[in-house]
């Protein structure tokens, strides 16, 4: 399943549909199986089952679930590579944090003791 | 379409000013937080609100109905008290009984739907009964008349982490159901963080500031930086000082209108933007006082 942080200052939904991407990404979801549904995600979550709602509802708009007659929202198709393309997104803006790291002054040392202490606050 | 509104409302208990003006609109479908500090004036609100207490001066409208003290508004709204009290003589179908003789719209079914989902047994006695036994009951109280509004004060408080997810869960599970409003006070925000759309603070008996929720999210910022003089550090609307040491200064700003304030009134030099956590922004909203923000 996935988690959340409602104390982020990131979105509630974009946290939800990044989670969601990510289940695709990693082929927990696979395509075709139906999308998480609004109630009992919301309720996991603790969240707004409005939040929730929107979330799939852009997913549906990106393309990477699909609403399907008879059959409510399942994961689409081309999810995984669309869901894969958004984690390219992460690489590259992962790549250009560690160039500005560099260009800022701090070592490679450095970095990896900021990643070792992120891994422990598990972000 | 608002499901309340209460304009100018001012009531005195015990010779002390505990409503003084104050003023809120809830658009229906809303979740809002009320936030403030013990003795702000919320469970008096509340208690004017439905109706149970007559405010003194001001205007006080609930789903279209303005306090009568005829109970109507009661019967549409559902309520828990900070204190759920209950006869301790009786069994939890005993009260439930009771309620519904009580409430015009009791759905006994939902009741019993609502007790099996926190498994709550009927037959369970009051007498000695737990926290967690009582926090379930007032929630079923609270719900099984299908109200189009509630009110809650402090819902989790006292309960253990399991029977707080489950009444959470519970709350959750109603606002699927399109346009119910809820006003809900508690000394844990943080646990309602992913449901709320605002939050109010009430201080000295008003609403000091009101926030959408997800302005909140991506506005609270911590704005530090160096001063370029040594003079009295600048005194912004909306920036709440943190503090600092010699020339470095840190301020607090919760919305974006403060922080283009204090970042365009020329005393930083240097100055950085680091997002807030919404529980430390809450916890800066509790320390306010009417009149320091805009």
């Amino acid at each position: 399943m996935i988690r959340i942080d409602p104390l982020s200052p990131t979105p509630l939904n974009e946290q939800i549909k990044s989670g969601l991407r990510g289940l695709i990404a990693r082929g927990a979801l696979k395509p075709g199986e139906p999308a998480p549904t609004i109630r009992p995600l919301a309720e996991a979550l603790k969240v707004n089952p409005n939040t929730v709602a929107r979330a799939i509802r852009e997913l549906v708009l990106e393309g990477v679930l699909e609403t399907k007659r008879g059959e409510g929202t399942v994961v689409a198709a081309g999810a995984p590579r669309k869901a894969s393309d958004g984690l390219a997104g992460v690489r590259d803006g992962l790549r250009e944090a560690l160039s500005q790291a560099r260009r800022g002054g701090l070592d490679w040392d450095d970095i990896a003791l900021l990643v070792r202490r992120a891994e422990r606050e598990d972000l | 379409m608002n499901a309340l509104t209460f304009h100018d409302v001012t009531r005195t208990l015990g010779g002390r000013r505990v409503l003084d003006g104050a003023s809120g609109a809830a658009e229906q479908g809303k979740v809002i937080g009320l936030l403030g500090r013990n003795g702000e004036g919320k469970t008096t609100l509340f208690k004017v609100l439905l109706d149970l207490l007559a405010a003194d001066s001001g205007e006080v409208e609930v789903l279209g109905l303005r306090p009568d003290g005829s109970g109507r508004i009661r019967q549409t709204t559902g309520y828990i008290p900070e204190r759920p009290s209950f006869h301790s003589f009786m069994s939890v179908a005993e009260v439930l009984a009771l309620r519904a003789s009580l409430f015009h719209k009791w759905d006994a079914s939902r009741a019993s739907a609502l007790c099996a989902r926190l498994g709550l047994d009927p037959a369970t006695r009051l007498e000695g009964a737990s926290k967690g036994t009582l926090g379930k009951l007032a929630w079923v109280c609270a719900a099984a008349h299908d109200p189009a509004l509630y009110l809650l004060d402090e819902p989790t408080s006292g309960l253990d982490a399991l029977v707080r997810e489950e009444v959470l869960s519970g709350l959750v599970n109603e606002l699927g159901e399109a346009g119910k409003t809820v006003l809900v006070t508690s000394h844990r925000m943080d646990e309602l963080a992913g449901l709320l759309d605002e939050v109010w603070v009430m201080a000295g008996g008003r609403i000091v500031a009101a926030y959408a929720l997800d302005a909140l999210r991506a506005d609270a910022c911590v704005v530090g930086g160096r001063l370029r003089s040594a003079d009295a550090p600048p005194a912004v609307p909306g920036a709440i000082p943190l503090g600092g040491e010699g020339l470095v200064r840190s301020w607090a700003v919760l919305d974006r209108a403060a922080r283009e304030r204090l970042l365009g009134c020329g005393a930083l030099e240097s100055p950085s933007v680091e997002p807030l956590p919404l529980d430390r922004a809450f916890s800066h909203l509790l320390s306010l006082k009417g009149g320091e923000l805009r």
